[in-house]
């Protein structure tokens, strides 16, 4: 249990070396690889930054173009909503004039529809009220009112202008026309001829080769035809004159 | 009943130099945690190995205890506490390889490291302090106190000498009667206990010094009222 001054020296020595020894070969080198470590480490982790930054920057760069883009996106939406806009408002208006052209179009053919057919109606009125009075006047048709239409003929005969007569007379010197034709639709008198043909003869101063005939068309009254010339003092053609003329007026209104 | 040597032997000179067995013995220990570290450490590679892990949470587990500490010189105490720590826990645990003694039985040996200790208190203390400054905090807080430091001192040098090689030896004893007395399977569990005893006593012996150390570096009128 004495304390051995050479082992405590040789201790105090071996100590010492002990110390430069694990220094040398353990405490250095260790440190040293962790510090290379660290080192590493902290380049890894400074590059890691780097490019944590890097991809900062481009998720900045790619939200500023993402805005960009939605902004560009909007204003071209936009655009596009005022160009449908004003198509919109072109195509109804195209729209709208067809359809007043259409609408007008229309509103003429009613129109033409409607005239033709109250044309048509008046014209059934007219071929109704002719049928009416013809059959009225069938009725009443009848050698008394023949002889009172022959004796009206002979006073328009007697009244008529001397340009008539000269016309009649004219008719007459026709050669293919020197004869004159009397119908009637009831057989005449022959006094009632006789008058008749005297008066005619004596005002144009011809004679004239009489035929006399029976037409029941004429309903009631007399027709004479000289050449080209037609004189008529009868019902049916009056009639027919009437329902001609209206229709005429129709047509032309 | 054959007399046991307990206590350590001198097995030769050379010259006047007596070469006791336990010196021969912390030859060994430091020729073999040398060789061991050299091994061990010539293939360094950036990717460690399950050794070279070892190796580094040994080293590192070291120098966060210093650096905890002394958080301003860490990097020049660190070896030597190292050194206490790696030295004293092989030194104390070769005992249980059958032939070998531990040499902390031996009262040179736990002074010489103790001395060792005192002398680097005062060699780290000065070279962060200066001469000047190390020294007069032995004159602080009034010179009238500085027997008082120097006592302390020397017993806490003491202190540290006598407690590992009063442990040691007791261990170590204990377990030889133990083997004497009862056989040879009877030490076993006070084997066991001597391994935690070891290992506790070398942590003790270098967290002792590491304080001691940290309070002489620490010690100037600048670092008085800094912490640590």
């Amino acid at each position: 249990m004495d304390l051995n001054p050479s082992t405590f020296v040789l201790e105090v020595v071996n100590f010492l070396i002990l110390v430069w020894l694990l220094k040398r070969f353990l405490y250095q080198p260790v440190s040293a690889a962790i510090d290379e470590r660290r080192r590493q480490i902290a380049r890894t982790v400074d590059e890691a930054h780097d490019t944590q930054a890097a991809a900062e920057a481009l998720r900045m760069q790619y939200e500023s173009r993402l805005a960009d883009w939605e902004t560009e996106k909007r204003q071209a939406r936009e655009t596009f909503k005022r160009e449908l806009e004003a198509e919109r408002q072109r195509a109804l208006g195209e729209l709208e004039k067809a359809l007043d052209a259409e609408r007008e179009k229309a509103q003429v053919l009613i129109e033409r529809q409607r005239r033709d057919m109250e044309s048509d109606l008046e014209r059934e009125a007219l071929r109704l009220s002719r049928q009416f009075a013809a059959r009225f006047l069938e009725r009443l048709a009848g050698p008394e009112m023949e002889a009172a239409l022959l004796r009206m003929f002979g006073e328009d005969l007697a009244a008529m202008d001397p340009e008539h007569w000269l016309a009649l007379t004219r008719a007459l010197e026709e050669p293919e026309r020197a004869e004159a034709e009397i119908a009637s639709a009831f057989p005449l008198k022959p006094e009632s001829c006789a008058g008749l043909t005297r008066m005619i003869e004596n005002r144009t101063g011809r004679t004239i080769a009489w035929r006399f005939r029976e037409d029941p068309a004429l309903i009631c009254g007399i027709r004479l035809r000289a050449g080209h010339l037609v004189l008529a003092a009868n019902v049916g053609e009056e009639l027919k004159f009437f329902a001609d003329g209206a229709e005429n007026s129709l047509g032309g209104g | 009943m054959e007399q046991i040597d307990f206590f350590a032997r001198v097995l030769g000179h050379i010259g006047p130099v007596a070469i006791s067995d336990s010196l021969l013995t912390s030859v060994l220990v430091t020729g073999l945690l040398a060789a061991v570290s050299a091994v061990l450490t010539r293939r360094r590679t950036a990717l460690p190995d399950r050794v070279q892990v070892v190796l580094e949470g040994i080293v590192s587990a070291c120098e966060n205890a210093v650096r905890d500490v002394i958080p301003t010189a860490y990097r020049e105490v660190t070896p030597f506490i190292m050194s206490l720590w790696l030295f004293l826990a092989t030194a104390n645990l070769i005992s249980l390889i059958p032939g070998f003694d531990s040499p902390t039985r031996d009262l040179s040996v736990t002074s010489a490291l103790a001395v060792l200790v005192f002398f680097s208190v005062h060699w780290f203390g000065i070279r962060h302090q200066g001469i000047r400054s190390y020294l007069k905090h032995y004159l602080t807080p009034n010179p009238i106190l500085l027997p008082f430091h120097l006592i302390g001192e020397i017993t806490r040098t003491l202190a540290l000498a006598i407690r590992l090689f009063g442990n040691m030896m007791s261990m170590e004893l204990i377990g030889l009667l133990l083997l004497v007395i009862g056989g040879l399977f009877v030490p076993v569990p006070i084997l066991l206990l001597h391994i935690v005893e070891g290992l506790v006593q070398a942590y003790i012996f270098g967290i002792l010094a590491l304080v001691y150390i940290a309070g002489g570096i620490q010690s100037g009128p600048q670092q008085e009222n800094s912490s640590p």
